[in-house]
């Protein structure tokens, strides 16, 4: 049970990393694109090459490129490796890559005029993913084992009063003098054992009662067998 | 052999397209009077006719600012190009734009503007003080009320402020004592709340902005292009267009259209300019 929450944890954290990266992305490529926009359309090379260093400086993003419509480089800055990269806007179902890409167009009365591409690196959030996950884990298995530990030592305490029920029970039954339970505990199994007591006190009264008419009966008796017996003499 | 046959068969559909390339497209540099992602929102619907119109991509383009755009107008990087009248006057010499077009019935005018308790009454009052301007290159608000100091011999010292209010506002608070502007910008800014500025001059009307063709463009470009333009304003289509960049109807554009700004004798322009 423990395992499938914690997938079913795992799995939430995954896909909503993954929307989140997604939509951040697509963002700041918009904001970029509008803001890029009038010195793409302008052909403002050097305010455009000065802010895409900006933006390529801002912690998290690992380049931007502006290209305009006919593909021509405009502006380029940030990480020469993932510079020379293909363009891949989506990932796989599988594990976060380490550079997310994603791109926004710069369109004016529905002409195109240009191109924004910013990759983001994701290697820090990954980290931080899975130090999530080896968290979860040791608390998970931190869980389990005091789970574990509390179980025998209730288990312990509950079966060493239900055997000292059982004893005093078998010496009930067994006729010999019933020791009270005493039990301390507020609990059913408290409960359980003062019933016993109870029970063993009111067998006791019972008993020493049931002794007490057995002896004046016999008192009775002989009383009886002496009169008779001096009846008998006369 | 099917396979084989469907291959040719799409290798001879898509063989014109390889052999014959696609037409280069023509650039439209569009004078940066606004910012450029507002002069391509206004321009573009108009972009898109001409290409359709032409069979032939026209792109718009500007400049980051007025100097950077002369620069380029300089350096015919602009097929077509919608410029100022100084621009064209100057444009016209080097690197020899030709205009095609220019709005139909209309006459650009500079205004000087005075605070409103000001006691100068005409333009000679203004000897000796500063005067502000928008831009050392704004037409009918530099350049027309330049040239006419300049004629009436009168000294002063121009400031630019960059905008047409903010030469406004420089005169109503008293920073400088007279300012150039223009009639609609000046209009609005009194309907903005501006108060305390009145206009102390109003000069004669000039040729409005030109459509000009780089002289590398053939005739035929050149006449199809013209065409285009001035049957604008003959569909209701076309009057959208010129309604979105707020334009009146165009008409056809001779070279001698802008003598008059000619006569203006901007020389004082140019030796400005030179470093």
């Amino acid at each position: 049970m423990l395992m499938l929450l914690l997938y079913s944890v795992f799995h939430f954290i995954d896909q909503s990393t993954r929307d989140e990266v997604e939509r951040r992305a697509q963002s700041i490529a918009r904001v970029f694109a509008a803001t890029a926009a009038d010195d793409v359309l302008s052909l403002d090379l050097a305010s455009l090459q000065s802010f895409v260093d900006e933006v390529a400086k801002t912690p998290g993003t690992s380049f931007a490129r502006v290209v305009d419509y006919e593909g021509h480089l405009l502006a380029e800055a940030g990480n020469p490796q993932h510079l020379t990269r293909d363009f891949k806007g989506s990932f796989d179902a599988g594990d976060l890559p380490n550079l997310f890409m994603a791109q926004a167009y710069i369109v004016k009365a529905g002409i195109h005029y240009g191109k924004i591409e910013i990759g983001l690196d994701l290697r820090s959030q990954k980290e931080n993913i899975l130090n999530l996950r080896h968290r979860s884990l040791v608390i998970a298995a931190l869980e389990v084992l005091m789970a574990a530990l509390f179980s025998i030592a209730a288990g312990y305490y509950l079966v060493r009063r239900l055997k000292k029920m059982t004893e005093v029970v078998e010496r009930a039954s067994s006729g010999g003098r019933a020791q009270k339970i005493n039990d301390a505990g507020h609990d059913e199994v408290g409960e359980l054992a003062r019933q016993i007591d109870l029970l063993n006190e009111r067998n006791q009264w019972e008993h020493s009662r049931s002794d007490l008419r057995i002896r004046n009966l016999e008192e009775l008796n002989r009383l009886l067998q002496k009169k008779l017996a001096e009846k008998r003499d006369f | 052999m099917n396979v084989f046959k469907g291959h040719l068969l799409v290798a001879l559909l898509i063989w014109p397209l390889l052999v014959y390339p696609q037409p280069e497209p023509l650039t439209f540099g569009i004078v940066p009077q606004q910012s450029s992602s507002r002069l391509a929102e206004k321009w573009t619907p108009l972009m898109s006719y001409l290409s359709e119109q032409l069979g032939r991509p026209v792109r718009f383009m500007t400049a980051p600012d007025i100097p950077t755009f002369e620069q380029r107008v300089l350096a015919g990087q602009y097929d077509i190009a919608y410029m100022n009248p100084y621009h064209y006057v100057e444009f016209s010499k080097v690197p020899g734009y030709r205009a095609i077009a220019r709005e139909q019935g209309k006459q650009i005018r500079g205004i000087v503007v005075v605070r409103e308790n000001d006691t100068a009454t005409q333009l000679s009052d203004l000897e000796g003080e500063t005067l502000a301007f928008p831009a050392p290159t704004a037409f009918a608000a530099t350049i027309l009320v330049r040239a006419e100091l300049e004629r009436l011999g009168v000294s002063y010292t121009p400031k630019y402020v960059s905008s047409h209010d903010s030469v406004y506002l420089s005169v109503a608070r008293g920073f400088v004592k007279a300012g150039g502007g223009i009639e609609r910008t000046f209009s609005s800014a009194l309907e903005s709340g501006l108060e305390g500025a009145r206009v102390l001059w109003r000069s004669p009307g000039y040729t409005p902005h030109a459509f000009a063709v780089h002289p590398d463009l053939s005739e035929g470009d050149k006449e199809k292009i013209a065409d285009i333009l001035v049957s604008l304003s003959e569909t209701e289509e076309g009057q959208g267009l010129l309604g979105g960049v707020t334009l009146k109807a165009l008409v056809s554009a001779s070279d001698s259209d802008w003598d008059d700004v000619r006569r203006l004798g901007l020389d004082f322009i140019e030796a400005e300019a030179t470093p």
